[in-house]
C-alpha cells in the first residue's frame, strides 16, 4: 500500500520513499525489496558458488585421499547460504507472499505475554533453542555406518528442499491464523476427520519419540558412575536454580543461568573423584534400574510446579546449547580432523549394518530425522514462534534459517563421527549379542589371536603377513567364556570383580568383532580399533595402539569403565568430540572431562524434551478424556492430573523398558521406528500445508511442498512396509516375531535364550503393531487431504481459514542484520510509533 | 549503561566500539533468557496505566512468580 490516502511524513530521501510501504495514517509498516545487483555482490556470491563446489567435489568426487572434515562445514555453509537467498526468497515471492500491512499475532492482541512482538534476533534465538536438541547429534552418528557422503548429501539437500521449508510455511501458515496449533489447522483445513486422527497420530508418535530419546540417555549412562553423577546433579543444580529465582533473586535470570553453568561444570569434575570413589560401585546401574529412575524422574517433573524445574532447566540448556556448538565448530575448524570413514561404505547397500538394520534407501532418511526434516518442528513453529513474529516478512529468516542452523548441528555431529576409525566406531555402536555373534564367525574364519606382555589381544587375520609364531587360533571355547563374562558382569547384583571380567571381555570381543564386518574403511582396509596415544618415552609424538589394548585406553582416557556396546550414538560422539577438544583445549588430561562435558549436554537436551513433552501431552489427554468425563478438563485437579501423567509416562516407559531389555540392543531395533515416527509427523505436517497452499489458490506452486512430501512419504511408507512385511530377519518386526515363535515351540532352548526369544516375541509384536498402526494412520491423512484437494480443485473453492487482514501499524526489519533503508525506516517508525510498540527495543 | 570512556584519548573510536559491542550482547542474552520482562512490564505497565493511581503494579518478585506459573511450555524437540 503507497501513501496516496494521507500525505506522508516525508522523513526519508525521496529515493529511499519508493521503497517505503506506509499503512493509511502514513506510518511506515515494511519495505519493499530494495537491494540490487552491483558488481562486488555478483563477485561475492561467485565466490561462494565456487568454494561450496571445490567442497562438494572433494567430499563426493574427488577420491584416493582422505579428506578433511573441514570440508562437510565449508560444502554445508555455502550450499544454505545460497539456498536461503535465492530459494528461500523465491518461496517467499510465489508461495507466502507475506504482506507486511498486515499485523501479525503479535502485533494484534500484544499482551505482554504469549503474544509478545519479540525482536526478530531474540526470536531467532528463541525459536532455534526450541527446536534443536539430541536429534541432530544422534541420528548423523548413526547414519554414519553408511560412509560419510550418504549423510552429509542429505543432511545439505534434505534441509534446503525438505526441513526448513517445513518449518517455514508451517510457520507462515501458523503466523496467518492466529499462532493456530497443526492439529487446529489440520481441522480447519481437512476436515473434523482427517484433523482428529492427525492429533492422534502425533500424540502416539510423539510417545515412541520420547522412548528412544531416553533410551539413548539410559544407554550413555549404563554401567558409567560418573554419568550417572553428573547427570543425576543437573537435576539437584536445576531445583537449587528453582528456588534461587522464586524465593532469593526473582528475575535474575542470567546471574542464575551462570551460577548453574558453574555448578555443571563443577559437577562434572566431582564426576571424576566419586567415579574414583566407594560410592563408585552404588552408581554403576544396569539398562533397567535406570529406566525406572527417568520414569520416576518423568513423572516428577511432570507434576512439580513449572518454576521448580522445568524452568530453570530450560536456561542451563539454552545455555549450555549455544556453548556446545560453538565449541564444536571452532574444535572441528582448528583441528581439521580427517574422515576416517569410507566416502560410502558397503552396509549403504545391504541389511547387513549392525547399528540399525536397513538400506540406504529408505533406512538413511528414517535414521538422519532431526537435522534434513524434522516432524517435530512442526509443533514448534505452530506453537510459540508464530506468536511473537513482528512482521510476515520476517518468517523466512527465522523458519528457514533457523532449521538451518540446526542442520548445521548434524553436519558437525557427522563430521565428528567419522574421525574415529572405523572399528572404534562399530565396537561402540554393536549390541554385545552382535558381538559374540561376529566372534563366533571369527573362529570359523580361522581368526588367530596373540597376547601381548600386558596382556591385551592382537587380532590377526589368517591372511596377514606378519602372523607372529606365538599366536593361537581363536576357539569356541575363548567366546563362550567371554559370553558367559559379559553376563555375569551385567547382571543386577554383580561383584566389582565381575564386572572388571565383564570389561575386560567386551573389550576383547569386540576387537575380535569389529574385524568380521562386511565393511572397509577410508583406505579400503577391514576396520580395525585403532587409538592415538600419547608416547610416554617421547614427548609430542603419539604411538598407535590397536585391537583390545586401544578399546581399554579409550575407556582409560574417557573416565568410563567400558566404551564397547555403547549405542544410541551419544556415547560415540562424545568420545570424538573429546578426541577433537584435548588437542586444543587441556590435552590428554582433560579429555575425560570434554567426553562427560558431551555426555551431559545431551542427557540435558534429552530430559528436557522428556519432561516438557510429557507434561504437555498430559494435559492434551487430560483435554481428550475430559470430552467424556468433565472433571478432567480441570487441570489443578491432582487425582486427573496425576493419572493422566500416569498414563503418559507408562506409553513411552514402558517402550522405554522394552528397548532397554531387547536382546538384540534396543536402539537397533527401536530407533528406525523413532525415525519413521518423527518423518511421519513431518508427513503430516507436509500434506497440511500442500492441502492449504492448493486451497489458496497456489496450484502451480504446490510442488514446493509436494517435492519433499512425496519423497518423505515414498521413504517413511517403503520402510514401514519393510518393518512389516520384509521377509528378511534383520529387517522384519514380523519375521523376527514369526522365528522367535519356532525358536520357542522348537524347545531345547537354555534358559537365556528361552527368556530372549520370549522377549523378543514380546518386543516385535509391540514394534509390528505399532508400525502398522503408523502406516494406517498417515495413510488415512493422507487420503483425507487428496480429498480434499480434489473438492477444492473441482469447486474452485479458495477459502481459507486465515484471520482477515488487518491493517499494521508497526515496522521492524526483516533482513538479520538491517539494510541501510531498513535502519533509516526503524528510526522515523521509532519517532511516531504507538509507544505501546516499543518495550524490547535495543536502547 | 554508559561507558566511562575518556573523551581526550586517541582510542576513544575503539573503546566506543567495544562497550557497543558489549552493550549488544548484553541486551541480546537478556532478551533471549526474558531477563528484561520486568523492564517491560514496568514500561508497559506506566503506558496502560500512566495517569491512574489506583493500579500499582506487580512487584518484581509477584511478577516472576505471576510470570512462571501462567507460562506456556514450549514442547521441546529432539
Amino acid at each position: 500500500m503507497s501513501a496516496t490516502t494521507a500525505p506522508p511524513a516525508q522523513h526519508q530521501p525521496s529515493d529511499d520513499e519508493r521503497f517505503i510501504i506506509r499503512n493509511k495514517e502514513g506510518i511506515p509498516v515494511g519495505t519493499k525489496p530494495h537491494t540490487t545487483w552491483k558488481p562486488w555482490k555478483i563477485a561475492l556470491w561467485g565466490v561462494i558458488a565456487l568454494l561450496g563446489g571445490t567442497g562438494w567435489y572433494i567430499l563426493a568426487v574427488m577420491r584416493g585421499e582422505t579428506v578433511s572434515t573441514l570440508w562437510f562445514v565449508v560444502a554445508a555453509v555455502c550450499t544454505y547460504v545460497i539456498a536461503y537467498r535465492f530459494y528461500a526468497l523465491f518461496i517467499q515471492r510465489k508461495l507466502m507472499r507475506p504482506d507486511d500491512t498486515n499485523a501479525t499475532p503479535a502485533e494484534r492482541i500484544n499482551n505482554g505475554r504469549d503474544y509478545d512482538l519479540t525482536d526478530r534476533r531474540v526470536l531467532y534465538g528463541h525459536h532455534f533453542a526450541a527446536i534443536a536438541g539430541a536429534g541432530p547429534l544422534v541420528g548423523p552418528v548413526l547414519a554414519a555406518q553408511m560412509g560419510y557422503l550418504p549423510g552429509t548429501i542429505w543432511i545439505i539437500v534434505g534441509v534446503c528442499l525438505a526441513g526448513a521449508v517445513q518449518d517455514m510455511l508451517v510457520l507462515f501458515i501458523s503466523m496467518r491464523r492466529g499462532g493456530r496449533s497443526l492439529g487446529q489447522i489440520a481441522r480447519d483445513e481437512i476436515g473434523p476427520i482427517g484433523g482428529t486422527i492427525a492429533i492422534v497420530a502425533i500424540f502416539v508418535m510423539l510417545m515412541i519419540v520420547l522412548a528412544v530419546l531416553a533410551l539413548v540417555c539410559v544407554n550413555a549412562m549404563t554401567g558409567s558412575p560418573w554419568s550417572v553423577f553428573s547427570i543425576g546433579c543437573t537435576i539437584i543444580i536445576a531445583l537449587l536454580m528453582g528456588v534461587y529465582l522464586r524465593f532469593v533473586r526473582p528475575g535474575r535470570v542470567a546471574e542464575v543461568s551462570i551460577i548453574g553453568f558453574v555448578l555443571l561444570i563443577f559437577s562434572i569434575i566431582a564426576g571424576n573423584w566419586v567415579a574414583q570413589s566407594p560410592i563408585a560401585d552404588a552408581l554403576t546401574l544396569t539398562g533397567t534400574e535406570l529406566t525406572w529412575a527417568v520414569m520416576i524422574y518423568g513423572f516428577c517433573a511432570a507434576v512439580l510446579p513449572v518454576w521448580l524445574l522445568l524452568t530453570p532447566r530450560d536456561y542451563l540448556s539454552t545455555f549450555m546449547k549455544v556453548g556446545t556448538i560453538v565449541i564444536l565448530a571452532v574444535g572441528i575448524v582448528l583441528v581439521q580432523p580427517l574422515a576416517r570413514t569410507a566416502a560410502v561404505s558397503e552396509f549403504a547397500g545391504n541389511t547387513a549394518g549392525p547399528v540399525f538394520a536397513g538400506a540406504l534407501f529408505p533406512f538413511l532418511f528414517i535414521t538422519i530425522a532431526c537435522g534434513a526434516l524434522s516432524g517435530m518442528h512442526a509443533t514448534v513453529a505452530s506453537g510459540t514462534t508464530p506468536k511473537m513474529i513482528q512482521k510476515e516478512s520476517q518468517t523466512r529468516m527465522i523458519g528457514y534459517a533457523g532449521m538451518l542452523m540446526e542442520s548445521f548441528v548434524a553436519i558437525m555431529a557427522l563430521a565428528a563421527a567419522v574421525s574415529l576409525s572405523t572399528g572404534t566406531y562399530f565396537a561402540m555402536n554393536m549390541s554385545t549379542a552382535g558381538i559374540i555373534k561376529l566372534d563366533t564367525a571369527a573362529v570359523d574364519a580361522g581368526v588367530l589371536i596373540d597376547t601381548t606382555e600386558t596382556g591385551d589381544i592382537t587380532v590377526y587375520l589368517p591372511d596377514q603377513a606378519d602372523i607372529p609364531s606365538s599366536a593361537t587360533t581363536l576357539t569356541a571355547d575363548q567366546v563362550t567364556k567371554w559370553s558367559s563374562d559379559i553376563a555375569a558382569g551385567t547382571a543386577v547384583g554383580a561383584s566389582a570383580d565381575a564386572k572388571a571380567a565383564a570389561n575386560e571381555a567386551k573389550a576383547a570381543s569386540a576387537a575380535v568383532a569389529v574385524t568380521q564386518l562386511g565393511v572397509t574403511d577410508a583406505q579400503g582396509d577391514k576396520p580395525r580399533v585403532e587409538w592415538d596415544e600419547d608416547d610416554p618415552a617421547n614427548p609430542g609424538a603419539t604411538i598407535q595402539l590397536t585391537d583390545e589394548a586401544a578399546l581399554k585406553q579409550i575407556a582409560e582416557d574417557v573416565g568410563e569403565p567400558s566404551i564397547v556396546s555403547r549405542t544410541g550414538g551419544a556415547p560415540t560422539l562424545a568420545v570424538a568430540m573429546a578426541n577433537i577438544l584435548h588437542r586444543i583445549f587441556g590435552g590428554k588430561a582433560m579429555m575425560s572431562f570434554w567426553y562427560h562435558f558431551a555426555v551431559m549436554f545431551e542427557a540435558l537436551f534429552i530430559l528436557s524434551a522428556v519432561d516438557a513433552v510429557t507434561r504437555v501431552t498430559r494435559f492434551q489427554l487430560a483435554d481428550a478424556i475430559g470430552n467424556w468425563i468433565p472433571k478432567f478438563r480441570d487441570h489443578s485437579w491432582r487425582v486427573g492430573s496425576w493419572l493422566c501423567t500416569a498414563i503418559v509416562v507408562a506409553a513411552w516407559g514402558s517402550l522405554l523398558l522394552m528397548g532397554v531389555t531387547d536382546p538384540n540392543g534396543g536402539i537397533q531395533t527401536l530407533f528406525p521406528l523413532f525415525g519413521i515416527a518423527n518423518q511421519l509427523i513431518a508427513a503430516i505436517a507436509l500434506m497440511i500445508v500442500t492441502v492449504v497452499v492448493i486451497r489458496k489458490g497456489y496450484v502451480k506452486w504446490s510442488w514446493i511442498p509436494l517435492i519433499p512430501l512425496a519423497w518423505d512419504v515414498s521413504t517413511t511408507f517403503t520402510a514401514s512396509w519393510q518393518k512389516i512385511f520384509s521377509d528378511n530377519a534383520a529387517l522384519g518386526y514380523w519375521k523376527q516375531f514369526s522365528n522367535a515363535r519356532a525358536l520357542i515351540d522348537g524347545g531345547g532352548l537354555t534358559e537365556t535364550a528361552l527368556a530372549n526369544a520370549q522377549a523378543t516375541v514380546r518386543n516385535t509384536a509391540i514394534q509390528g503393531t505399532l508400525s502398522i498402526l503408523f502406516l494406517a494412520m498417515a495413510a488415512a491423512i493422507l487420503v483425507a487431504s487428496v480429498i480434499r484437494v480434489i473438492t477444492a480443485l473441482r469447486s474452485g473453492d479458495t477459502t481459507t481459514s486465515e484471520d482477515p487482514h488487518q491493517e499494521s501499524a508497526f515496522y521492524a526489519p526483516s533482513t538479520f542484520l538491517g539494510t541501510r533503508v531498513e535502519k533509516s525506516v526503524e528510526r522515523e517508525f521509532e519517532a511516531v510509533a504507538d509507544p505501546k510498540f516499543l518495550p524490547h527495543r535495543r536502547s | 549503561m554508559t561507558v566511562a570512556a575518556s573523551s581526550h584519548r586517541p582510542s576513544r573510536t575503539l573503546v566506543d566500539g567495544v562497550s557497543r559491542v558489549a552493550r549488544a550482547v548484553r541486551w541480546y542474552v537478556r532478551e533471549l533468557l526474558g531477563a528484561a520482562a520486568y523492564d517491560h512490564y514496568l514500561e508497559r505497565f506506566a503506558l496502560d496505566h500512566g495517569d491512574d493511581d489506583s493500579h500499582q503494579p506487580m512487584t518484581e518478585k509477584q511478577y516472576w512468580r505471576q510470570r512462571i506459573d501462567e507460562q506456556p511450555l514450549d514442547a521441546r524437540c529432539c
